[in-house]
């Protein structure tokens, strides 16, 4: 028989295989199954498996919070509280439960879900979690930091003090993998702190190069750079790419639950645009001009002439004001 | 017998020509009272001349009298120079300012203007009664409250010791002014036809801080120069609490109304004339809604307003153009009309007197940009050279100097431009142009207001190119005819291109006005940039519009 250590929500924690049919289960050392529980008596339980009708026979020896059983698809329960009660018959797959310990019985016949594809994801998060990539990113970071400093200030006497901003990614990164490793270790998956710490930092540096481009956007499509809503979308898809990345690496969750925990990051950043804006007051003294200006360079955006600019005046301002309602 | 000197003094000199030098003998008695036969035994050569002795005694009396007024004695003499030389003897007031507040305090009252919720002042000032007297002139400023919020505010004065309330009948924004109608009658003060001369003594009497009504004394010198509205320069100490009082000539005729200090002596007044425009249109409106009541037995449904030009200075340009506000007041206060057509009026007259002058051009860096376009106009300029940072930055500014005072949260009818010039030196593109954007893009208007007096500002911004080095038609042609002299190629042009944003905001309760908010900066040079600005506050689209089409082409490089 087998018989699996499962969280609440099914996932296995640890697998044990026995060649006897039936199987002492504990807290004491003489038992087959030990297990470190301390709502667990020293003699709990017994497990017995009939061949011939195919089902485990669970039998209470007197423990004091007796042993429940909840089938498959987790509706019905059963307890043994009374000495009359101590003994019911239980089928492959179903979860008992002792002291705050689930184990799933299950018979060697038991089928079992068929394996699944490894995704392309999976090589090339692999080759992000080493030591060459993380230098390498480094480098970017510092890279865009001193960018962004030099454009900041260029006669600047100390430079370094305007690139601070890395090494408070620098950090974040390093807490973000620390994280993904606890919770992989709880998942009994690979902890990756490498691989963690880079696709983090990666995504920092993808925003900060967005930042370093985003005058020319706002400059050249500024219809599309409206109230920075772009900025925020861009801000979210980082963080479901990195807590998706993260998540395939560190837990077992399908792909669904995979992209459900990934979106709760992007979830909070789109909630506070939503209060931001709720927030907006009504009147702004200082107008709404955009003046942000980029070098000759990058200016592809089209012009027109005085005329033209003065027919669109006449054309699209000087509306009268919004009736106020009392 | 003993002439008393102090009253015969003059006299005596003349009775030396009389009597031809000879004087009278003074005798003193000793001894013993003699008799009255003996005195007159002693005498009797003296009686014959005693009625010759008697007339001249009525002569010198009547003399006495008559020089007397003309050359009073030395105690008469002291006296009344007391009173005439504060300085040197009272140390205070002459005996005019005291005259003249003595005169005239019946007709000059403290105005106090009453929160109606908490029954408690806000704010006070002064007036005076003009016209049948029943009317009280003051600065629109101090009864601005009561103007725009009568359900909160409510004027009141103190006669003897009644209370009076007030109501709002005319109002001059441009020039500050308003008069009020009072439910019982007093001296008017007389409005001076005269304008006086050049350091007339005058006094301006008002309440100072609610210390008591007070006299200051002080000069007339003239008007204002070089400003778009008149206002009288007065040397004297106009305080806070004195607005809306008179200043008053010798005559004691108003001269002017006080309305503004600026410290150290130096105090401003609207000048009489504006008053009396105000006043008479008060009373003709009055005088037309009485005949409408009395031909149709229904009052007035709107007042009868008179053009708001004619409280504009008459240079201003008549006719409609621009000054129709064409849209209906939406609220009940018939001010905001009133005064919606005022602001229009005097906006429209200053964008004209700036429009009709050609601009002049003046050097700002490598750029040409519009200088001082009209005497009204106060320019300033400063430069600034950061060797550390290697850049430059040289601007200079203009404004038309005060708006009009609409509330404590509006002010409007203020124009201003400016213009900055920036340089760097090895700068790279990027960064010069990362730095120019953070110090552009946060401008505001030059006027205040809030949420209830405006909407928020809608902005277009486009990028505007054409051909640089702008010229006047003759100097172009004259260009092209040297060139084909010369057997030369036509020059080409470079362009001039800019970034522009240009901003309206429409006013809520006063409809058919806009602020205007316009700032371009050039964008085909690498290490320098050109900012030019403007604001208009409280114009028609119309002058708006018009102003912009002119400025937007007067800058270039040089």
């Amino acid at each position: 028989m087998i018989i699996e250590r499962i969280d609440r929500s099914g996932h296995v924690i640890d697998t044990f295989s026995f060649r006897d049919h039936g199987v002492s289960v504990g807290r004491g050392y003489d038992n087959d199954l030990i297990l470190s529980d301390v709502y667990i008596d020293n003699k709990h339980m017994l497990v017995e498996y009939d061949y011939l009708k195919n089902t485990f026979v669970v039998e209470d020896l007197g423990s004091l919070n007796g042993v429940s059983c909840t089938e498959k698809n987790g509706i019905k329960k059963l307890k043994t509280t009374s000495p009359k009660e101590r003994e019911f018959a239980v089928q492959s797959g179903d979860v008992i439960l002792i002291g705050k310990t689930r184990l799933r019985l299950l018979s060697k016949a038991h089928a079992v879900e068929p394996a699944r594809l490894l995704s392309g994801l999976d090589g090339v998060l692999s080759n992000l979690g080493t030591w060459w990539v993380a230098l390498a990113i480094c480098l970017l970071v510092l890279v865009t930091e001193a960018l962004s400093a030099y454009n900041s200030d260029p006669f600047a006497e100390k430079l370094y003090k305007d690139m601070v901003e890395g090494l408070y990614m620098l950090f974040a990164a390093i807490a973000y993998g620390g994280v993904w490793v606890l919770v992989a270790r709880t998942q009994r998956q690979d902890g990756r702190f490498l691989m963690h710490f880079n696709i983090l930092l990666l995504m920092s540096v993808c925003v900060s190069i967005y930042f370093l481009l985003q005058p020319i956007l706002v400059f050249n499509f500024e219809w599309l750079m409206h109230r920075g809503y772009i900025t925020k979308f861009l801000l979210m898809f980082v963080l479901f790419i990195a807590v998706y990345a993260s998540c395939h690496q560190s837990t077992s969750l399908s792909a669904g639950r995979r992209v459900f925990v990934s979106l709760l990051l992007p979830a909070l950043v789109f909630l506070g645009t939503v209060i931001t804006e709720l927030n907006r007051p009504d009147f702004r003294a200082r107008p709404p001009y955009n003046m942000v200006l980029v070098s000759p360079a990058w200016q592809w955006r089209g012009s027109v002439d005085s005329k033209g600019f003065l027919e669109e005046v006449d054309e699209s301002l000087y509306k009268p004001a919004k009736e106020e309602q009392d | 017998m003993i002439i008393d000197p102090k009253k015969c003094q003059h006299v005596h000199i003349s009775h030396g020509n009389l009597f031809s030098g000879r004087k009278f003998r003074v005798h003193k008695f000793k001894g013993a009272l003699p008799s009255v036969s003996s005195i007159i035994v002693k005498f009797k050569c003296w009686i014959r001349f005693l009625p010759s002795l008697l007339c001249f005694l009525v002569f010198c009396g009547l003399q006495n009298t008559s020089l007397a007024q003309q050359h009073p004695s030395l105690e008469e003499v002291t006296r009344a120079q007391a009173t005439r030389n504060p300085s040197e003897s009272l140390g205070g007031k002459s005996a005019t300012a005291a005259e003249s507040f003595s005169s005239h305090s019946n007709s000059i009252f403290q105005i106090r203007i009453m929160n109606a919720s908490s029954k408690s002042q806000s704010s006070l000032g002064s007036g005076f009664f003009v016209g049948d007297g029943r009317l009280l002139a003051t600065n629109y400023h101090v009864v601005s409250s009561v103007v725009l919020e009568p359900q909160k505010y409510v004027a009141e004065i103190d006669i003897g010791e009644v209370t009076h309330q007030l109501e709002v009948v005319g109002i001059d924004v441009i020039h500050d002014l308003a008069v009020l109608s009072v439910p019982t009658q007093a001296t008017p003060l007389n409005l001076s036809l005269n304008v006086p001369n050049k350091g007339a003594r005058l006094y301006s009497i008002g309440n100072p801080l609610d210390i008591g009504m007070t006299v200051v004394e002080g000069n007339y010198n003239g008007l204002v120069e070089n400003r778009f509205f008149d206002q009288v320069h007065f040397s004297g100490a106009v305080n806070s609490g004195m607005s809306g009082g008179p200043t008053l000539d010798v005559n004691g005729d108003v001269v002017g109304i006080n309305v503004a200090s600026a410290g150290n002596q130096v105090g401003f007044l609207v000048p009489v004339d504006k008053l009396a425009v105000l006043v008479d249109k008060v009373v003709r409106e009055d005088l037309a809604s009485e005949q409408l009541l009395s031909d149709t037995g229904k009052p007035a449904a709107d007042k009868i307003s008179l053009s708001s030009k004619q409280l504009v200075d008459d240079s201003a340009e008549a006719g409609s153009e621009g000054a129709d506000s064409g849209v209906k007041n939406s609220d009940d206060n018939p001010f905001f009309e009133e005064i919606s057509q005022q602001i229009q009026a005097a906006t429209h007259h200053m964008i004209n007197q700036l429009l009709d002058k050609e601009w002049p051009s003046e050097n700002l860096g490598e750029a040409k940009v519009v200088g001082k376009a009209h005497k009204a106009i106060d320019c300033w300029g400063d430069s600034a050279e950061n060797n550390e940072k290697k850049m430059k930055i040289v601007q200079k500014g203009c404004n038309s100097r005060d708006g009009f005072y609409i509330s404590r949260r509006l002010n409007s009818g203020y124009i201003e431009y400016e213009f900055s010039y920036s340089e760097a030196e090895n700068w790279p593109v990027s960064a010069f142009y990362q730095q120019m954007t953070r110090d552009y893009a946060f401008a505001s208007p030059g006027n205040r207001a809030g949420k209830k007096d405006v909407d928020n500002f809608s902005c277009l911004n486009r990028i505007i190119t054409r051909d640089g080095k702008q010229v006047s038609s003759s100097q172009n042609a004259a260009q092209q005819s040297s060139d084909a002299a010369s057997n030369q190629a036509p020059r080409s042009q470079s362009k001039f291109k800019r970034k522009v944003s240009y901003c309206t905001r429409p006013y809520k309760k006063l409809k058919g006005l806009f602020d205007t908010f316009y700032m371009a900066v050039t964008l085909e040079k690498s290490d320098r940039v050109l900012m030019e600005h403007f604001t208009l506050s409280g114009v028609s689209k119309d002058d708006g519009e018009r102003f912009l089409k002119r400025f937007i082409d007067q800058v270039n490089w040089k």
